[in-house]
């Protein structure tokens, strides 16, 4: 058959785009997933579809699973991963201003949440995303952490003075708000918090509603125990990259697209918070509402003048809070963040 | 009236009474046969028919059995009898199936990765979730019917277990929970799988007898500990205790428990014991004879192994496990061969 040869090279052109078309090119990069069921979990379950977008944006990742967050942590300073997913908190030491997302009583709501991850996914705030030589390169929602305690009697600030609270030894965000309210801190890992709990070795502890089935914490909260349902603070699992290593423009793509797997997320979040039964809920009055908040942030204001919270981050939040509810007392405070 | 027609009549009565008796009989027999079909039927199956086939190799029809007849099992109480127990075992078998289908799409997803086709990676992962939750579903009705089944069960208290069948449904119950779980996790949680299951499971393991069970209690219990490391026992090495308990059932021929060391160390992250427990397996195959009566399930651990070199192999090489390479790795050392230089003959 013959083929004119501009015809045949059009066709050749054609033909190589069809093949391509859905292949690229990718440069191979190492991500460091902690989940606390390894591979089985979750969260590696979700990186395993970041790793198929991620392929579309130039990097294919080769996933290892840590059960340790403190080791994925080590793992990446000392480069055997180019990138690494964890919580919030264990972010703050790359990015204190995403690290400061999980701040103590900052977020009533994941329409709060939503909007600062919105605000800070936008390619005007990149350059905040950029830490020396880490990038923030996604932020997911991890569920609001409720107080579980012991006995229903304890829905106010007051009544914690006194109380065993678990905490996590590597937050000093915890250990500065179980003092100031004058209760006792217990160190506990995040391996552990829930057993002390139905054990009876702490009167309080925290976590999103998953633990509520997964730990068997209806036991600890028999019999007279409850849940109280303000979020004490919007756990957050995130992506961290060292910059350097990805394509140009990889951050924001990657920001974009764990911004656009948020509703999915909370979808699920809220699935388990259903699955505790509305009896055990503890509405906190309106009137000891405000005595929470504020107690919250005078922690968080003491936090960042320490240096642990973000200054930035905490006004930003601030911002959020007064535009979607102007009269809170904190929006005209001479101290407000 | 006349003698003969009086004769008549009255052999005409003993004939109505006769059909009406042989009536009552038979009405009352198939009453019977009715009521105890069920429960006999169920009794062949259980104390037949599965120890038949748990003497067969072939996994793939006793798979598509499992598909074929799950939905009828339940039904059976129509007709007098228990089936929760064989609900557990055809639950379990056609939750199986289903996970077979999602490793498939889990080795596309594989390729196209290795290919570079994010399409393609995408759709696998997609149709991987499906298939994950299909069984998610089923290993739960398993163990919702290992509920019913064992109305004593609470995670906290063994039951009564005084005969094998009892026992081993028990086991497959177990599982049912362990894999509902695992599965609903890995598909995105539409399953609704109740997440304290694990925790129950892992007590519900102390109830069998660990030696007995091929290693499978304490393979069990010890998974449950590496994931929930607050409720391992003070002293207790869980990683010792799957190790011991992988061995158990290889001396009775027996390879199920290294099934669950290796999806173990698979979420631990650790390659080379999943390696390790891949070549042990076909090691072990030359040297201890699989026990005879239960060679279903050790094809079953066959195939789940092999599932998982097929994964190791894909993501390394983008093809799976080759033929006759089951326990050699794409970065074995060569053998090295000796050869001769040929400069002095050319």
């Amino acid at each position: 058959m013959y083929l004119a040869p501009n015809v045949g090279h059009r066709l050749f052109v054609t033909l190589l785009l069809m093949i391509t078309a859905n292949t690229v090119l990718a440069v191979p990069k190492k991500m460091c997933v902690f989940d606390l069921l390894g591979a089985n979990g979750p969260t590696y379950a979700q990186a395993k579809d970041y790793k198929t977008a991620a392929l579309a944006w130039g990097v294919e990742l080769g996933l290892k699973p840590y059960t340790s967050e403190r080791v994925a942590a080590e793992d990446f300073k000392a480069g055997l991963c180019d990138a690494v997913m964890f919580t919030g908190i264990r972010a703050r030491q790359f990015n204190s201003f995403t690290g400061s997302l999980d701040a103590i009583g900052a977020m009533p709501s994941y329409q709060h949440l939503k909007s600062v991850i919105s605000t800070i996914s936008a390619a005007k705030a990149a350059k905040l995303m950029v830490n020396e030589s880490y990038e923030v390169a996604g932020v997911f929602p991890g569920g609001a952490a409720f107080m579980f305690v012991n006995d229903r009697n304890i829905d106010t600030v007051g009544e914690l003075a006194g109380k065993r609270i678990a905490i996590l030894d590597s937050d000093p965000a915890q250990v500065e708000m179980v003092t100031f309210v004058g209760a006792s801190p217990v160190g506990t890992s995040i391996a552990n918090m829930f057993s002390k709990f139905n054990n009876g070795s702490v009167d309080v502890t925290y976590g999103p509603a998953i633990v509520y089935e997964a730990m068997e914490l209806y036991k600890g909260l028999e019999p007279n125990g409850g849940v109280i349902q303000f979020p004490l603070v919007q756990l957050t699992m995130q992506i961290m990259i060292r910059q350097a290593e990805f394509p140009e423009g990889f951050g924001q793509k990657s920001r974009e697209f764990a911004l656009g797997q948020f509703d999915s997320g909370v979808d699920l979040i809220k699935r388990y918070e259903k699955k505790i039964p509305q009896k055990l809920w503890i509405a906190i009055p309106e009137v000891e509402k405000t005595g929470y908040l504020e107690v919250f942030r005078q922690s968080r204001i003491r936090l960042r003048d320490k240096g642990i919270y973000n200054a930035k981050m905490l006004k930003l939040m601030r911002m959020l809070r007064c535009k979607k509810d102007p009269q809170q007392a904190e929006c005209t405070s001479t101290d407000k963040e | 009236m006349k003698p003969n027609s009086r004769k008549t009549k009255k052999k005409f009565f003993h004939w109505i009474v006769l059909l009406l008796l042989a009536f009552i009989l038979f009405s009352a027999a198939t009453l019977f046969a009715v009521k105890n079909a069920g429960k006999l039927l169920v009794s062949f199956v259980e104390d037949q028919a599965v120890p038949y086939v748990l003497k067969t190799d072939d996994v793939a029809m006793g798979c598509m059995m499992a598909e074929s007849l799950t939905l009828l099992i339940p039904s059976l109480v129509q007709i007098n009898a228990s089936p929760y127990k064989l609900a557990i075992l055809f639950d379990f078998l056609s939750g199986s199936c289903a996970e077979f289908k999602a490793w498939e799409e889990e080795l596309r997803y594989l390729r196209a990765i290795h290919n570079k086709n994010t399409v393609e990676a995408q759709d696998a992962r997609i149709l991987q979730k499906r298939y994950l939750n299909r069984a998610a579903r089923r290993q739960l009705k398993g163990y919702l019917n290992f509920q019913k089944a064992y109305l004593e069960f609470s995670g906290d208290n063994c039951p009564v277990l005084d005969s094998w069948n009892e026992e081993f449904y028990w086991m497959i119950g177990l599982m049912d929970g362990l894999q509902a779980v695992m599965n609903d996790l890995a598909s995105g949680g539409e399953a609704n799988v109740p997440l304290d299951i694990s925790l129950k499971v892992g007590r519900g393991a102390r109830c069998l007898n660990n030696e007995k069970w091929w290693g499978m209690p304490d393979a069990i219990q010890a998974a449950i500990w590496i994931n929930f490391p607050s409720y391992q026992p003070d002293g207790i090495n869980p990683l010792q205790v799957l190790d011991s308990a992988v061995n158990t059932g290889l001396k009775q021929g027996m390879r199920i428990a290294q099934v669950v060391a290796a999806k173990i160390h698979i979420g631990r992250g650790d390659a080379e014991s999943v390696k390790q427990i891949i070549r042990d397996n076909i090691q072990t195959r030359l040297n201890i004879a699989t026990h005879p009566d239960f060679i279903f399930l050790d094809e079953v651990a066959s195939i789940q192994l092999q599932a998982i070199s097929d994964h190791m192999w894909t993501d390394a090489t983008g093809k799976r496990t080759p033929i006759g390479a089951m326990g050699a790795f794409w970065d074995d050392p060569k053998n090295t061969v000796d050869t001769i230089d040929l400069i002095d003959i050319l």
